[in-house]
């Protein structure tokens, strides 16, 4: 099957750049496949998981939080606020993180909790369990 | 004529400033590689960006969206201050509060009341000091900048912005040009500039998309999702940029003083010297003298 080019990109670092055949990505309307030759398109993503099926058969799976995908010209990019291979998830280092956000937002009111980055922290915590356990 | 002993004190001294300047010196050269990588390591999810950015705007066309309609009437200005969190960067600080100064001069004589975001020890003291209240500060974080505080800057400017509490939201940092010079830069975060964005995707490889995009949800949705995460990043993208800038400045300043401390070092030394034999030859010239005294 013919491949393309897929990037994963995060503001920190590119994660990924390779050959992939197929990649599955969560739209803020559901699930989006791209095979090779897929018209252009751009897409807001929405928090879970993008599954990649690379060249040599493998299929590997990434975390994600927050971002756009843009396909186009044999090439798909993710652009994620954060991103993480899923063999790289410390579930009881998750679960712990976890724990300790959810005790700090309970002690703080629902406007002093939207102005800090823990509402995303949570979310980013609880995207990484679900596909730490999909894996 | 200088004491022998105050002269010695002094070579021990400035040699032992060039140790320590010579390595904070080595210290910023190993820091700059890092500080660079950092910077590179981000910048293709920015050019990605500004690339969709760009495509998208021009799709959308003039859009209503609050991020990119300027407000008819700058009342309110709030300005990011990247600096460092240490001294001993040469004018590295100075450069860029004293150009805020200025900024700030200006758009107060233009009416507009001016709020500051400060990054750096360096830009809280100095407000604090003159007593102004930094609406947002952050210290030891310049030598390395997370997403998360320019998150937090974000979102600060773009709720005051789409509120109205703000009218428009400027940037003044150092750019690393390369890792000997620096350059103090000034960006309008907001508005976003669209028609700067569409030339500066003209001028480069041209629109990478074909004609006919999907978008998905719409093409506006997209774009109310692009320009936070835009302003986001170009946030972002200033912080390490000026965090490597840091960097090169201090190496440039401490290289600079270590080069002074050797000169100094040198002229102290034959200073030394000099008096010293001066010593000698009045105690010789006082033996013979007495000795002559004795022999009459």
């Amino acid at each position: 099957m013919a491949g393309f080019m897929c990037d994963i990109v995060t503001p920190r670092a590119r994660l990924v750049s390779e050959e992939a055949t197929l990649v599955v990505v969560p739209g803020v309307e559901g699930e989006m496949g791209f095979l090779a030759g897929h018209a252009p398109l751009v897409s807001v993503l929405a928090d879970g998981e993008v599954r990649m099926s690379a060249a040599d058969g493998e299929v590997r799976r990434y975390a994600l939080q927050g971002g756009y995908v843009e396909v186009g010209d044999g090439k798909v990019i993710i652009l994620a606020d954060r991103a993480l291979p899923s063999a790289d998830i410390d579930v009881a280092q998750v679960r712990e993180r976890l724990a300790a956000i959810e005790a700090e937002l309970a002690t703080l009111s629902e406007q002093e909790a939207a102005k800090t980055t823990l509402p995303a922290d949570k979310a980013w915590c609880d995207v990484q369990l679900k596909v730490a356990q999909a894996a | 004529m200088p004491n022998l002993h105050d002269i010695e004190r002094r070579i021990n001294s400035v040699s032992s400033t060039k140790q320590i300047t010579r390595t904070m010196e080595m210290v910023a050269a190993a820091k700059i590689r890092r500080a660079n990588e950092r910077v590179q390591d981000a910048t293709p999810y920015s050019e990605s960006m500004v690339e969709m950015l760009a495509d998208v705007a021009k799709r959308v066309g003039g859009s209503e969206n609050a991020l990119l309609r300027a407000h008819d009437e700058v009342k309110n200005v709030l300005v990011v201050v990247v600096v460092s969190d240490r001294g001993l960067a040469g004018g590295f600080n100075s450069n860029v509060l004293r150009h805020v100064d200025r900024l700030m001069r200006d758009r107060q004589a233009a009416g507009a009341a001016v709020k500051v975001v400060a990054c750096g020890k360096k830009a809280v003291g100095y407000y604090t000091y003159r007593k102004v209240e930094p609406v947002l500060k952050f210290a030891d974080l310049s030598a390395d900048p997370t997403v998360e505080e320019a998150s937090a800057i974000a979102a600060l400017a773009i709720d005051g912005y789409v509120n109205g509490e703000i009218d428009e939201v400027v940037v003044v940092y150092n750019h690393a040009k390369n890792a000997a010079e620096q350059q103090l830069r000034e960006e309008r975060v907001l508005p976003v500039d669209a028609s700067a964005l569409e030339a500066g995707a003209a001028t480069g490889e041209g629109s990478k998309l074909e004609s006919d995009v999907i978008f998905e949800p719409s093409a506006d949705a997209v774009l109310d999702r692009l320009l936070p995460a835009y302003v986001r990043t170009t946030l972002y993208h200033a912080l390490i940029d000026s965090a490597a800038a840091e960097q090169g400045a201090r190496r440039n300043a401490m290289m600079s003083a270590t080069d002074n401390a050797t000169e100094m070092v040198e002229t102290l030394t034959r200073l030394y010297n000099r008096v010293r034999q001066g010593a000698i030859t009045t105690e010789i010239s006082e033996i013979v003298g007495g000795a002559a005294a004795l022999e009459e």
